[in-house]
């Protein structure tokens, strides 16, 4: 990690991530991450303890709410009780390489941006398989056109918020449609975003643990009825 | 039809009771009971004079009485639905909020107990 003044925490959901969890929190302390907070989404497995036991603090939601929750609950905590320069959110699978931190959080300490958001397709180093890579494009098609705006990969966790973005960005939604509540944050709150490449490494575990190709559908329907009602 | 007419009766007084012992304990307002009372009320009309399905029909020019019938029930059925959704919506919502709050409640209290005991 590059020396700075500014408070950096990471926030990480976790759902039943008891094999991988003290992995990923080791792989942040390893380049100098020593703020990690996990909030345990209503695990039913070891996910506390081995957070807990690696370093992290913990908070616990007593019941699985989704990943959007967690990571309100992750943000609005930090806000109140450590007031953050800036939070990173970063997967619990393993997937997000803390390597790239750096990178993610240098727009905000230099160039002044309000939320910097990770891209998968910036660079050709993520392993995404077909269908995946399919199915996300087309949800950034839809994304960008639902949120007006122009993004190369809208359903990435890996962002890092400022200070403006703590304070003003508002998850609505509590599953993995949340991706879609800070785009749109973004546009109403005219906050400025810039997109950084990230390498998001797929694996067998990442793969079983993460969002269902066919939950794209459901979530796009989701994303539609919220617009519709609102 | 004599039989219909019966069941459809001992049904929608069935209904209209389940309406009333909602409105007695208060989980069912004033207006939602009105409303209630009213579809059931309105159901048991058909039912014995089905020419008033289509005297509705011929003032909204939808042809026969039955065609009526139909279309104001499916308006009614996604009305509901689309209530249920808003309702459901909101519960889900409100327990998402309550286990945020509980979870920062925890910790909070966590960890002042553990400055407490150092």
């Amino acid at each position: 990690m590059e020396k700075t003044s500014k408070k950096i925490y990471v926030v990480i959901p976790a759902y039943n991530e008891e094999t991988g969890i003290a992995s990923v929190i080791s792989h942040l302390k390893d380049f100098g991450y020593e703020n990690i907070l996990v909030v345990n989404d209503g695990s039913n497995d070891h996910t506390e303890e081995k957070a807990r036991e690696a370093g992290a603090e913990v908070l616990n939601q007593i019941i699985n709410r989704g990943q959007g929750a967690a990571l309100r609950t992750g943000i609005e905590y930090l806000r109140e009780v450590y007031a953050p320069d800036i939070i990173v959110t970063f997967d619990a699978d393993g997937q997000h390489q803390a390597k790239d931190i750096a990178a993610i959080i240098k727009p905000l300490i230099e160039e002044k941006f309000d939320i910097v958001l990770g891209s998968r397709f910036l660079n050709k180093k993520s392993n995404a398989p077909l269908l995946r890579k399919i199915v996300l494009k087309a949800g950034i098609i839809f994304t960008n056109l639902i949120s007006n705006i122009k993004l190369t990969d809208t359903h990435n966790g890996f962002r890092a918020l400022g200070e403006k973005a703590i304070q003003k960005i508002n998850i609505s939604h509590r599953g993995m449609e949340h991706a879609s509540d800070i785009i749109d944050e973004i546009t109403k709150n005219k906050l400025r975003y810039k997109e950084v490449p990230v390498e998001i490494i797929y694996t067998d575990y990442s793969r079983a643990k993460g969002q269902r190709t066919s939950g794209f559908a459901k979530m796009g329907i989701k994303i539609l009825i919220k617009k519709l009602i609102q | 039809m004599i039989i219909l007419r019966i069941a459809t009766s001992i049904f929608v007084f069935f209904a209209i009771s389940r309406a009333y012992l909602r409105f007695k304990d208060r989980s069912l307002g004033a207006t939602g009971f009105f409303l209630w009372t009213s579809i059931w009320a309105l159901a048991l009309l058909f039912i014995f004079d089905p020419n008033l399905s289509s005297i509705i029909a011929e003032l909204t020019g939808l042809g026969r009485g039955a065609d009526a019938a139909f279309l104001l029930s499916i308006i009614l059925i996604f009305y509901l639905i689309f209530r249920l959704y808003i309702k459901i919506d909101t519960i889900d919502k409100n327990l998402t909020t309550l286990v945020i709050k509980l979870s920062k409640e925890q910790q909070i209290n966590r960890e002042i107990s553990e400055k407490t005991n150092q």
